[in-house]
């Protein structure tokens, strides 16, 4: 997918003879690259097209003047990081100039023109690539003010090796307003709206609808889908299609079809209080309450297209069940049946002493959490996965109370504070569980570094917890590394963790370590060159205010890392912003 | 009658002869243009005109002579100005010649005769005062910050001189601090060079307290009987709260709740500030928003996530029970670490009471 993005993005840069920055909707975002029109409505070009870094090579820029008032002259400047670079004239009248870029990074060509009324003067920043430079594709998030115009997403080409210029042009879009009804009795209804440009899905917008069923927002002028999930019961969530032209009035939800079934526990029995709820084509259904019978419904709208539903089942944290889950060809017009499997069988934790280091932990958080290795359940006669997920808190003589936890091999995270926890094995299997032993935290200590392998402080460095800890809802651990680089970070010994290591000054690239112990986040973590890329923020023909948020995202992504910005920064009072991004190096 | 006529008379009469004796013209100087005139004033001369008067009628030619003085009895010796011309632009000087005092006169004089040699008497002599160009001056202080207190003002200073040279005007500065007297420091401050024919001057001035602080800059000349001077205020004030910018995902207002189905990143992306704002700026002043992220979870009370100290936290929805309504608090803060007193239940709180600069904002989730 990557790569397919990265196809899409050269081949749409080449075919419009410019750079990346390339929208996926086909519109050409501005690029600093690009020949950029002066005051008058006229322009610099130049070529080559991708210029590289070159003792040699000279750049040519060159301008035109139509409808001059007399004799035309022409007056170049040419510069880099600020410094005047020598040019020479390429054309008699004066209209050519050639410039040698020895360096990589972007050049700012100036002229000035007399007797040329229509074009005074005209500019050009010409990024100019280091020979060799790898490529690497990102998104580029902006978030303007909801009332100037709707957030917009573009992929980015970053080139390694050089810094580069780039003008984000955001479309204002165009206010929209509408209604969300119920296409059955056509009130209106409040509901959920997230509106998903078609061709960026990432840069929705989103919002509530008012109890009359009336939203407002700005949108682009895409077709959209909108996943509408209705607040009152009876209707059920749906993705509807919107249109920029003819802009959709009205987003229709009605009681969509209903689905039954009966979750059974391990002895046969329906039981009360397990929740159901069912999702296709990225959309759910409601959610479903088992009654004491254990007969649930739900209400269903699917997109037509979207032929595997995924059934998810989390029983009362009480029955010590695990939650199940299936995805499977389901015929919703049928009962759609979950049934644990008969030897699912639970053992109580009451009186199991929390422990560390023999020491009893009153007041101690517990989840047993983990999957169990057998198949626990069938939904539909299909093989459901299985979570385990049961938490209690130890008494003031640090035992637990009554808990019912499924038999198997688990793992306990204990939270004795919001920053100190602890994951260790629990072998629930014969019921005989000793002890919850809470390991102490393990305090990683180690240094943030440049480059240059000298420290550099003000370093975030962020564990985000995943697996155990995370279905324990343990939260991140974030610390900053002093001046002189150091940092420690304290984790959870039998953790795993996915640890990002950033500089919000900017400086350097983050440095990202997924899915690693403790001991395996680096103690001497280098952090790699950054390129800046910079410019200026427009929306339409207007600047847009400070404050506007500026991010660069995974390209392809998905989850959590969809959403995390590798850097964001925000425009400054003039409308400009620079953001680091790691940078692809060269050949 | 003609001197031809004159002698005929004399033959006629036989009684005598007599040599006509030639009258010395006389001779005034007009002045073309009014003062006042400058010192060094490249764009204004004195302009002259002679005009003579001879009893004969004779030519009169003319010769100007102009000096430098410093008083009407102290002046160069030698003219800096000689022409023989019935007009005559002079240029005024910005100093003498002979010595090193500043030119605050110009003596011209005018001698002519006419083409029998006559020459005028007196001599006519004209006294031009000349008066000086005080110093020029354009102040102006800066902030990127909006003058907060701490903060320091860059304070930019322009002189020019149009007869002396933007280099020699003396200048000194005054800082004239609010009533209360907060300390301050002011210190120079390097300027980027101003524009050709001036000096530039910088100052940085850190206010350590609010209020109207006025920095005045007077820069003399040692002519001109008084400095100029120019003043601007500064007016500093608290640092204002840090107000939540822009966050995601969608906020919902209860009874509302946003449908979560997977683990979902809940950030601040910008807060805005002064001094503190995120994302942090790499000025080596400015520092950044200090969070705060709080979680209520069904059954519980609200938990500070002390562990989470950045503009972002995750919330898996696995570890929760589906229906549940979860409340996600974000509270901000600057350097002054203003206390955030709004009542618990309140999803929101702004410091300063206005809506549009909240320092606390609480996503209420509902798991799905």
């Amino acid at each position: 997918m990557r790569q397919a993005i990265a196809v899409l993005v050269m081949a749409a840069a080449c075919s419009a003879g410019l750079d990346s920055n390339v929208r996926p909707d086909g519109n050409q975002a501005s690029d600093g690259a690009s020949a950029d029109s002066g005051s008058g409505g006229c322009a610099v070009s130049y070529d080559p097209i991708d210029p590289v870094a070159s003792p040699t090579l000279p750049i040519r820029a060159y301008t035109s003047v139509a409808n001059p008032n007399g004799l035309v002259t022409f007056a170049w400047s040419v510069t880099f990081n600020g410094n005047a670079v020598p040019y020479t004239e390429q054309a008699a009248d004066g209209s050519q100039i050639g410039f040698i870029a020895a360096n990589p990074g972007f050049y700012t060509v100036y002229v000035t023109i007399t007797n040329s009324f229509e074009c005074p003067s005209a500019s050009a920043v010409i990024n100019v690539a280091a020979p060799g430079a790898n490529t690497d594709v990102f998104r580029l998030r902006t978030v303007p003010p909801p009332s100037l115009a709707p957030p917009q997403e573009t992929f980015v080409q970053v080139k390694g090796g050089a810094n580069a210029n780039r003008d984000i042009t955001l479309e204002t879009g165009i206010p929209v307003t509408g209604l969300v009804k119920n296409s059955a009795t056509m009130a209106g209804v409040t509901a959920y709206l997230k509106f998903m440009p078609r061709t960026m899905p990432t840069a929705f917008s989103e919002l509530f609808s008012s109890a009359s069923g009336a939203y407002s927002l700005h949108l682009l002028t895409l077709d959209h889908d909108v996943l509408v999930i209705p607040t009152v019961a009876g209707l059920a969530p749906k993705l509807v299609t919107w249109t920029a032209v003819p802009t959709t009035p009205q987003l229709f939800v009605g009681p969509g079809t209903v689905v039954n079934g009966t979750v059974r526990g391990p002895g046969g029995a329906g039981f009360a209080g397990a929740k159901v709820q069912l999702y296709a084509g990225g959309v759910p259904s409601t959610l479903g309450t088992t009654a004491a019978d254990g007969s649930y419904s739900v209400r269903t709208d699917f997109p037509t297209s979207a032929t595997q539903v995924t059934v998810k089942v989390t029983p009362p944290a009480a029955s010590g069940l695990p939650r199940l889950e299936a995805t499977s060809n389901y015929n919703l017009a049928g009962a759609i049946n979950i049934n644990y499997a008969a030897s699912l069988t639970t053992c109580d934790l009451a009186n199991t002493p929390v422990r560390r280091g023999g020491t009893a932990q009153p007041n101690a958080q517990v989840s047993i959490v983990g999957s169990l290795a057998v198949v626990a359940g069938t939904i539909n006669g299909v093989n459901a996965t299985n979570t385990v997920r049961v938490s209690a808190t130890a008494n003031g003589s640090g035992q637990l109370p009554t808990m019912l936890v499924p038999r198997g091999t688990l793992s306990a995270v204990t939270e004795l504070s919001m920053t100190d926890h602890a994951v260790s094995a629990v072998n629930t299997s014969t019921c005989s569980v000793a002890q919850i032993d809470a390991p102490a935290m393990t305090a990683i200590n180690g240094t943030t570094k440049k480059p240059d392998m000298t420290a550099i402080g003000g370093i975030r460095v962020e564990a985000e917890p995943i697996g155990n800890l995370a279905l324990a809802g343990v939260a991140a651990v974030q610390v900053t590394s002093n001046a002189s680089g150091a940092f420690s970070l304290p984790l959870a010994g039998g953790g795993r963790y996915n640890v990002r290591f950033f500089d919000p000054q900017q400086h350097v690239a983050p440095l990202v370590t997924n899915d690693v112990a403790p001991a395996g986040v680096p103690t001497n973590a280098l952090l790699a060159q950054a390129l800046s890329l910079s410019g200026k923020v427009m929306v339409g023909s207007s600047n847009v205010p400070a404050g506007t948020s500026v991010q660069i995202l995974c390209a392809t992504c998905s989850g959590l890392e969809q959403s995390r910005p590798i850097t964001e920064t925000a425009t400054n009072n003039v409308s400009r912003y620079a953001i680091a991004v790691p940078d692809p190096g060269t050949m | 009658m003609s001197r031809f006529a004159l002698i005929g008379l004399a033959v006629v009469a036989g009684c005598f002869y007599t040599d006509v004796v030639n009258q010395r013209p006389s001779l005034d100087i007009h002045r073309r243009n009014e003062g006042p005139y400058f010192r060094g004033d490249m764009t204004k001369q004195i302009e002259l005109s002679a005009v003579s008067s001879d009893p004969e009628g004779h030519n009169v030619t003319f010769h100007w002579r102009a000096y430098a003085c410093t008083r009407q009895n102290a002046c160069d010796r030698a003219p800096y100005f000689e022409l023989s011309e019935p007009f005559v632009d002079i240029d005024v000087p910005p100093a003498r010649f002979d010595v090193a005092d500043p030119l605050l006169g110009v003596l011209v004089r005018l001698e002519g005769k006419d083409d029998f040699g006559a020459v005028a008497r007196p001599v006519q002599e004209l006294w031009i005062d000349v008066d000086n160009f005080a110093p020029q001056l354009k102040l102006e202080a800066y902030s990127e910050f909006g003058f907060v207190v701490t903060a320091p003002v860059e304070v930019y200073l322009e002189v020019s001189d149009a007869d002396d040279g933007p280099e020699a005007p003396q200048v000194t500065w005054k800082v004239y601090s609010p009533s209360n007297q907060p300390d301050y420091d002011f210190v120079d401050y390097p300027a980027a060079p101003g524009p050709t024919g001036t000096k530039a001057y910088g100052k940085l001035l850190t206010p350590r307290g609010v209020g109207k602080y006025m920095v005045e800059a007077s820069a003399t000349d040692s002519i001109a009987p008084l400095p100029s001077v120019k003043s601007v205020d500064v007016t500093v004030i608290d640092d204002k709260p840090p107000c939540l910018r822009t966050l995601s995902p969608l906020v919902a207002i209860a009874p509302a709740a946003l449908p979560i189905t997977d683990p979902t990143l809940f950030q601040v992306h910008v807060v805005a500030d002064d001094l503190d704002p995120y994302p942090a700026v790499n000025d080596g002043l400015r520092g950044t928003t200090k969070f705060t992220w709080s979680l209520l979870a069904p059954g519980g009370s609200r938990q500070v996530l002390t562990g989470v100290t950045g503009n972002r936290v995750s919330v898996n929805p696995a570890s929760y029970q589906p229906g549940d309504v979860l409340e996600l608090r974000v509270e901000i803060a600057d350097r002054t670490n203003t206390a955030i007193t709004c009542a618990d239940a309140s999803a929101t709180c702004s410091v300063i009471a206005d809506n549009s600069c909240l320092q606390r904002q609480t996503w209420r989730v509902e798991v799905r």
